[in-house]
């Protein structure tokens, strides 16, 4: 899978249109998710996964095999443009722009929302970084250090707490 | 700490990180996590509250929308790609090296960009004295006294 991959990527970077597509159509909707849980936005979530996608088919040189899956750098980048998008000033979710300011939506709701997607939505953004890539997009904890810059002792941490945060709330719901 | 509490320990954490699924944790420590769960009441009950956790985790309703196909077309179609930053450079060497293999005015293009380079790297590398002036009253008021 990975050298397939990796030749993949090598005939993406000489303009092949089907190697491309084919790439875009294993990894797109894992970053697409991915997004979308960290950001909590459907658009944006689209936003980002779409730039991702234009990152690969612009500068697919810039993936090195021997560093790591292909998965790994295009969940990389996603992370770097989430947070980008959220320590931007005056960040706001299309969903909250929408909403009159006098009443603020709260987390429950975003329709079609299951109650761990508002709770995941409430953690810390590092704890929610590392329990989705663990937990959904299944890395390794090695990935999720290398995806977050972090080591793999403190996303081990933040994993601890994510799921001490969740379990908190979840008495709460009972 | 001993070996067995420092390996108790670590069992209890990637339960704690990692959730009830042995599939979720580390193939190297499997076998660790699995012998801590047997000799341990405390671990199985972590274990127990940890499954509660995963089967809530995995109510998450997120999915993508995109259209893979239709976002793959789009992008390959309306973006044109970027070489790489040694590709790039070759290609400007060639066409220096192009514009330099043919023409008459080629030698007073060479000289003159040679000029320019040098008096560019002089003006780098001379640094003036800040105050001339200082020097030479200090050398008059010496001969002065003498």
């Amino acid at each position: 899978m990975v050298s397939d991959e990796s030749e993949l990527v090598a005939r993406v970077s000489e303009g092949d249109r089907r190697a491309y597509a084919d790439l875009v159509a294993r990894h797109l909707p894992a970053v697409e998710v991915y997004a979308r849980r960290f950001l909590g936005d459907e658009y944006l979530a689209q936003d980002v996964a779409q730039d991702v996608m234009l990152v690969l088919w612009q500068r697919s040189d810039r993936f090195k095999p021997e560093k790591s899956r292909l998965t790994t750098w295009l969940h990389r980048i996603a992370h770097n443009r989430c947070i980008d998008l959220l320590r931007k000033p005056g960040y706001k979710t299309l969903e909250d722009a929408h909403e009159p300011a006098a009443q603020p939506p709260t987390l429950q709701e975003t329709p079609g929302a299951s109650s761990i997607d508002v709770a995941l939505r409430e953690l810390p953004e590092s704890q929610r970084t590392a329990l989705v890539l663990t937990y959904y997009q299944n890395f390794t904890n090695r990935e999720v250090a290398l995806i977050m810059s972090s080591s793999v002792r403190a996303v081990e941490s933040l994993l601890c707490r994510a799921r001490g945060n969740l379990k908190k709330h979840l008495e709460t719901d009972q | 700490m001993s070996p067995e509490r420092e390996s108790h320990r670590r069992a209890r954490t990637l339960l704690q990180a990692l959730g009830a699924e042995q599939s979720a944790w580390p193939d190297a420590e499997r076998q660790s996590i699995l012998r801590e769960l047997a000799d341990s009441n405390a671990l199985r009950g972590l274990q127990t509250q940890e499954q509660t956790l995963d089967e809530w985790l995995n109510q998450s309703s997120v999915t993508a929308s995109l259209d893979a196909q239709a976002v793959a077309l789009h992008i390959s179609q309306s973006h044109a790609q970027k070489p790489a930053l040694e590709v790039r450079l070759g290609a400007a060497l060639e066409r220096i090296v192009d514009l330099f293999a043919f023409g008459s005015w080629r030698s007073p293009v060479a000289a003159s960009v040679t000029l320019s380079v040098g008096v560019a790297l002089g003006t780098m590398v001379y640094v003036p004295s800040d105050d001339w002036s200082n020097a030479e009253q200090y050398s008059f008021t010496v001969v002065g006294e003498e």
